[in-house]
């Protein structure tokens, strides 16, 4: 260690970005050449952005940890760690870089997609090295795909020591490898309903028994698709006079989405733009689905002439423009005379 | 390689134009279970040769830091340093060490400026901690007779001091070195 190397390290997404947030960073560097191991803290974790590692690298390498712990709550519960990220660097490592694209701009440093939706991932391996003379673990590295989800949660607390290894290869060649997904590998008994998340990672091939370590990782959340149910109105139904009071139960709205309900003169048309209802719509703009409950007691109001009526739920988000649920029903509020015309005499 | 992203994800988003406004319904679980199946069959992996072996992320798991680092708590705030960095720790501070995680964890540089009262860095460098130099030749003493909690630095950050090392300067002490 007589030239310090200096390495430049990219912090990975934050589970929260500063401790009045209840949550603090740290980096911690695991020197793996001595036993037993020494750790070295990195002083002043910006939230995000990148930072000079000041020990040396050394043959054996150094594994750095991005953790974040989360403050023990008013009950008396005690802290709790993340580890957000690991990279293994040495002087002879080879580098990984893992990028996930999605359709969705907005997820922020943790990419987001939904179940019927295409991501692709760009694994790039640089310093593989070639040549009889090259040590085995030096000429190829680990790619691990792992699936995990999130049951009925939103992750929040996901423990990925569990995730499921759904693949893993080898890659032996320096360059870029380009995975295409046309939409998640999550797998459920309604897919439309599946979310979790999917990781890509990058790890060393070592030999003799050495243990393998994390040169990139990167995973992208992935959510269900919205679930609608209309209650209050039976398909095809006709109703006289007063029209009874409709609820509206929406599941999972995308997180940045407008979701509305609907209603127009006649037959169901995909595509038709009907009158919104105001009380049954949302906007929102956040970093996981939203539910909510709609009651619209005056659907009357918007019924102006006899006939048949339809009302969908539509909602719009980065990936279009999608109908969720629909209604058809017939209003009748013609009043019939039936008299029987008699005279006086 | 991103443009080639995003060509291949604008070529595969749903356009079935079903609607005048583009609207389509939405997908059913029949739908993406076909989809599924089709994606499953053509696996974009398969390019790749199959790799064995037990999954490093179980097996390879860094342990906790919370685990495998002193905590510091006092008046109401927490940080923590990598076990070994504490090198000496007077009786009457006993109590600001060990296993209370309650306090709201800060940075440790943080920590350190509000209580300079009762913690003291010893800075040393990289070459006394992995080395051959040796660790100063007062630190024995210093570890003797601080009043203050000792915790060990490289460039401000707390590190892990080798037993091997301190009994190296112990022994060093011993001698007269």
């Amino acid at each position: 260690m007589k030239s310090p190397l200096a390495c430049l390290l990219a912090f990975g997404a934050l589970a929260a970005t500063s401790s009045a947030a209840g949550y603090t960073n740290y980096i911690r560097q695991v020197m793996l050449e001595t036993t037993p191991e020494i750790h070295w803290d990195l002083e002043n974790v910006a939230a995000k952005g990148e930072g000079i590692s000041p020990a040396a690298l050394s043959l054996s390498g150094s594994r750095y940890e991005l953790w974040t712990v989360k403050n023990a709550d008013t009950s008396g519960t005690s802290a709790v760690s993340y580890l957000l990220d690991t990279a293994f660097v040495s002087a002879y490592s080879p580098a990984a870089e893992i990028v996930i694209h999605t359709l969705d701009p907005d997820g922020g440093d943790i990419p987001r997609t939904r179940v019927d939706q295409p991501f692709s991932v760009d694994v790039t391996v640089s310093g593989l090295l070639t040549g009889d003379d090259a040590p085995a673990a030096s000429k190829s590295v680990r790619l691990l795909h792992h699936t995990q989800s999130y049951g009925d949660t939103y992750g929040e607390n996901v423990d990925r020591s569990q995730a499921n290894l759904f693949d893993q290869r080898v890659i032996e060649s320096n360059g870029v490898t380009t995975l295409e997904y046309e939409m998640t590998n999550l797998t459920g008994a309604d897919l439309t309903q599946v979310r979790g998340e999917e990781r890509f990672s990058v790890y060393t091939h070592s030999e003799n028994g050495a243990l393998d370590e994390q040169l990139a990782s990167r995973f992208v959340k992935v959510w269900p698709l919205t679930r609608v149910q209309i209650l209050g109105l039976e398909w095809g139904e006709t109703y006289r006079f007063e029209m009874p009071q409709v609820t509206i139960e929406v599941d999972d709205m995308y997180p940045k989405s407008y979701t509305y309900t609907q209603i127009y003169k006649g037959a169901p048309s995909l595509g038709t733009v009907g009158t919104k209802i105001p009380q049954a719509q949302k906007q929102i703009d956040q970093s996981k689905p939203l539910s909510r409950t709609w009651v619209i007691g005056n659907l009357g109001s918007l019924i102006d002439e006899d006939g048949q009526w339809t009302l969908e739920v539509v909602t719009e988000t980065v990936f279009g423009v999608e109908r969720l649920a629909l209604m058809t029903f017939e209003v009748d509020r013609s009043l019939e005379v039936r008299s029987l015309l008699s005279t006086l005499e | 390689m991103k443009t080639i992203a995003t060509s291949f994800l604008a070529g595969l988003t749903l356009m079935s134009a079903s609607g005048a406004q583009g609207m389509r319904d939405s997908a059913t679980h029949e739908e993406l279970a076909g989809r599924l199946r089709a994606q499953q069959q053509k696996n974009p992996m398969r390019v790749l040769p199959a790799g064995e072996g037990e999954d490093p992320s179980k097996t390879n798991r860094p342990a906790d830091i919370l685990e495998d680092s002193d905590i510091f708590t006092f008046s109401g705030e927490s940080s923590l340093v990598p076990k070994g960095a504490v090198l000496a720790v007077p009786a009457a501070f006993q109590s600001r060490l060990g296993a209370s995680q309650t306090g709201k964890f800060i940075p440790w540089s943080r920590f350190l400026a509000e209580n300079r009262g009762w913690i003291e860095v010893v800075d040393l460098s990289l070459e006394q901690i992995v080395g051959e130099e040796p660790l100063p030749a007062d630190l024995v003493k210093r570890m003797e007779t601080c009043q203050r909690v000792l915790v060990a630095a490289v460039q401000g950050g707390p590190i892990t001091v080798p037993a091997a090392k301190i009994d190296a300067a112990r022994e060093a002490a011993k001698e007269g070195r």
